[in-house]
């Protein structure tokens, strides 16, 4: 290995009990982030991809009624060791997260600028004055025009793609190692999709940090991320580069999310192929593959066992009929 | 129409109805003001003619009107019993009732915000459930057992407080600081359990808010993340019923006023009511909607100084 990875995740898990018996929205989960690199994860709503994620930084845990396991390494610190008011300290200055809708994700009753001087304020020691001025300053590099009235208003003063860029602004104050992107244009108009995710990547390159994008969408991680890890029902079911996730995936399901794309050299009117099925009850899970039921290339087999991680150089997938790879050997 | 407009045109609406109704409520009340005044032993002829002189032989209707005209020109008449100007007695008695309303909302609060701020710390935890247990019994608890209950324990056991009777500011602020402290606790023992209540379910509601996930992602500790972030925009149904209350004790706790003999709005009304003093009932009841329907406005008001977005919306329209 060239470096320690900036994020190292093994074995994670997060599960909640429920009247019908405990369920894991997370079922041992492992990567590894570098410092700068951009990591997608990508699954369908609650496959436990923001779960995972936030249980990572600790926002999903006892307090929410989950149990959370597994081990979190940042910088080689283990996370889940930390006193609360370390975990705290290591939150707010190395890692920025911004969430799926600025409509809910800023404070209404706080201007702005404030709530984008907060974190500096507390994490790196600015007094109110210093706050205020870099506040604006980030709303002028987030591409907010006007950005010293702005720092006075009000959230719902602003569109929704100018939110989505406060709350950037927010994620970046403290210049963090890792900023973590949970859906972030999914609640926004196509049209400012594409200035988002654009901001966001300058932003990352500008600044050498790593991401996580969680998104549903494969085309939003397509070329933005270089890595993608693939969840499904609770688990990572594949994990490759970008370019060979989309080039040739190892995981029917996988297969099935690049076949439900739209693309461009499809004639018109051409019918999206859709997943059939649902995915899985998570509180009920079976003792084999969790996609079987919705699988093309399922055997008996896949109902009975659950197949274990395969990893083939850089990749891994979980799966027992992998594409792309002759049966038995090699690709 | 503007807000403002819409304010007033809804006060006047209030303030006829309600004065309505009470004119015909105490016209209907077994009793006469005149028998009242002569005594039992009066001759049907005195009754009489003392009821032609306060001109109560006229038809309800018309007396109201009447009344109605003088009460838009700020006289609201002469008590049948005592001659006494009505609005002078309740200037008198209104600031007793005032400093009680302010101390038991003072009380109220500063159990009910630590307590509600505790509590969602650990929801369903020991706290929280105490806590709620606490409400429920002094909720179910009615207030003039509490202020006996509490004359009981001050007073009568540990010789603390004065029992009853009032002290105006004038014969010295510590003691009539004093004798105000039982009936405020009375009044905010109880009240504080509902307030607790709401800002608590409000809290819960707002703590499950991505912008407190934020927050807590900043590196917020708790304290600050329930303080800055959380409270504000969890305290408007705390502030309705806040202004609700205000608005009813601003004539005067009836009850507690009579338990600890206070000379407030609520035992002016009483005694009218009990003297079948019309004039008086009248004109208590209609300072009561005014002050009740003007604390609300207030509270109206408040809501924009607490929610930018409130301010937002009015200003537009």
């Amino acid at each position: 290995m060239p470096q320690e990875p900036l994020l190292s995740v093994r074995g994670a898990q997060v599960s909640f009990s429920t009247a019908r018996g405990p369920l894991r929205a997370v079922d041992g989960v492992s990567f590894d982030l570098r410092e700068g690199r951009t990591l997608g994860i990508v699954g369908e709503s609650g496959s436990g991809k923001s779960v995972l994620v936030r249980s990572l930084i600790g926002l999903v845990g006892a307090s929410s009624g989950a149990e959370v396991a597994g081990r979190v390494l940042f910088e080689g610190r283990d996370l889940r060791a930390l006193s609360p008011r370390e975990f705290r300290g290591v939150l707010g200055s190395e890692i920025g997260i911004v969430f799926q809708d600025p409509m809910t994700s800023l404070n209404p009753v706080m201007k702005i600028g404030r709530q984008i001087g907060e974190g500096l304020r507390l994490n790196r020691g600015l007094d109110a004055k210093a706050a205020a001025r870099r506040a604006v300053e980030l709303l002028g590099e987030v591409g907010i025009p006007e950005a010293e009235r702005r720092a006075m208003q009000y959230p719902h003063e602003l569109s929704g793609g100018m939110r989505q860029r406060v709350a950037i602004a927010i994620a970046i104050a403290c210049a963090p190692k890792l900023l973590i992107a949970d859906e972030p244009t999914t609640a926004l108009d196509v049209t400012v999709q594409r200035q988002i995710l654009d901001l966001l990547q300058g932003e990352q390159r500008q600044r050498g940090m790593a991401m996580i994008l969680i998104t549903h969408d494969l085309g939003v991680a397509a070329g933005r991320a270089d890595d993608i890890m693939v969840m499904y029902a609770g688990r990572a079911v594949e994990t490759a580069a970008t370019r060979d996730i989309f080039r040739s995936p190892r995981m029917p399901y996988t297969e099935a999310l690049l076949r439900s794309l739209p693309r461009l050299s499809d004639p018109t009117h051409t019918r999206l192929s859709a997943i059939p099925g649902r995915p899985p009850d998570l509180a009920r899970r079976s003792g084999g593959c969790a996609f079987a039921p919705r699988c093309l290339y399922r055997t008996e087999h896949c109902d009975d066992e659950q197949p274990m991680l395969t990893t083939d150089g850089a990749r891994g997938y979980t799966c027992f009929h992998p594409r792309g790879v002759a049966p038995g050997g090699q690709a | 129409m503007p807000w403002l407009a819409r304010q007033v045109v809804r006060l006047v609406v209030v303030l006829l109805c309600v004065t309505l109704l009470t004119f015909f409520i105490v016209n209907i009340l077994p009793g006469d003001v005149a028998i009242v005044i002569l005594g039992t032993l009066a001759t049907p002829e005195d009754i009489a003619g003392l009821r032609a002189d306060l001109g109560l032989d006229r038809p309800m209707l018309v007396r109201y009107v009447d009344w109605l005209g003088s009460a838009l020109s700020g006289d609201l008449g002469r008590s049948y019993r005592s001659g006494e100007p009505v609005a002078q007695a309740i200037l008198d008695r209104l600031p007793v009732s005032l400093q009680l309303m302010v101390m038991a909302q003072i009380i109220a609060l500063g159990i009910s915000i630590p307590v509600a701020l505790l509590s969602v710390r650990k929801p369903g935890g020991l706290f929280d459930r105490l806590s709620a247990s606490a409400a429920f019994g002094f909720l179910a608890m009615p207030n003039f057992m509490l202020g006996i209950v509490l004359i009981y324990l001050f007073s009568v056991t540990f010789d603390l407080l004065p029992a009853t009777g009032f002290t105006p500011m004038s014969e010295g602020l510590w003691d009539n600081f004093e004798s105000m402290i039982l009936p405020s606790l009375t009044l905010g023992l109880i009240e504080w359990t509902v307030l607790m209540r709401v800002l608590r379910s409000d809290l819960l509601t707002t703590l499950k808010e991505d912008f407190i996930l934020l927050a807590r992602a900043k590196g917020l500790p708790p304290w600050r993340v329930l303080l800055q972030h959380a409270l504000r925009p969890s305290s408007f149904t705390l502030i309705t019923i806040l202004g609700l209350n205000i608005g009813g004790l601003i004539g005067g706790a009836v009850i507690v006023e009579q338990i600890f003999a206070l000379p407030g709005v609520g035992r002016l009304l009483l005694g009218g009511i009990f003297n079948r003093d019309l004039i008086l009932v009248q004109g208590t009841v209609s300072f009561i909607a005014v002050g009740f329907v003007v604390i609300n406005f207030l509270v109206d008001m408040l809501y924009a100084v607490l929610d930018p977005r409130v301010r937002h919306v009015r200003f537009r329209s």
